[in-house]
């Protein structure tokens, strides 16, 4: 059931690079991008759980939080592009 | 199987289900606005079931303690950061609804401005 689960979240990740190949503008990018986070994100806590890594737990929260603040700093900068030209 | 793991399995098959209406969303919306609608709610609560589900299925103190942790950051961070690339993408024009019958946000940035 867990290995199940964790292909499973691989595939749908696997749908929303659909979205990020043709998105027509950028939001649609980032929304896939922080889709595509949170589902591997998952994906690795399925993995520690199956193989009995129980230090995978800390590594997603540290990538959780960077992953954040990476979508973060990138929505911030399209806000304000004249700035940085 | 004991009854802790048959729940933790409804929580994580619930997740998985609200993942699908996700990435089925994501590819299927016609709009920049209502996609970003799709990953704001749903996959927010995805994550936070499967999260949740997952605390459950290990039961032990501290790194239940530590998955709940994760399930709170996500509960949080996800619609921060959908909030701020939908505020990006209206003001700066990056895309724009196809068809809106109420606009409020638009009215008050023009009051704002001047």
């Amino acid at each position: 059931m867990i290995p199940g689960l964790a292909i499973f979240f691989v595939l749908l990740a696997l749908l929303c690079v659909y979205r990020l190949i043709i998105g027509p503008t950028i939001t649609d990018r980032l929304i896939a991008a922080d889709t595509i986070g949170v589902f591997m994100s998952l994906v690795m806590l399925f993995i520690g759980l199956y193989y009995n890594i129980y230090l995978m737990v800390d590594i997603v929260l540290a990538y959780a939080v960077l992953f954040f603040v990476d979508i973060l700093i990138f929505s911030k900068y399209f806000e304000h592009r004249e700035l940085y030209k | 199987m004991p009854v802790r793991e048959i729940i933790a399995y409804i929580f994580m098959g619930a997740g998985a289900i609200f993942a699908v209406i996700t990435a089925v969303g994501l590819i299927r919306f016609p709009d920049v606005y209502t996609r970003l609608h799709a990953v704001a709610v749903v996959l927010t609560i995805s994550a936070v079931l499967i999260t949740v589900g997952i605390a459950i299925y290990v039961w032990e103190l501290y790194l239940s303690l530590k998955i709940l942790l994760i399930s709170l950051f996500f509960l949080i961070s996800n619609p921060m950061a959908t909030h701020s690339i939908a505020r990006a993408s209206y003001r700066r024009k990056i895309a724009l609804p196809k068809e809106k019958d109420v606009d409020d946000y638009s009215d008050y940035l023009e009051r704002g401005e001047k």
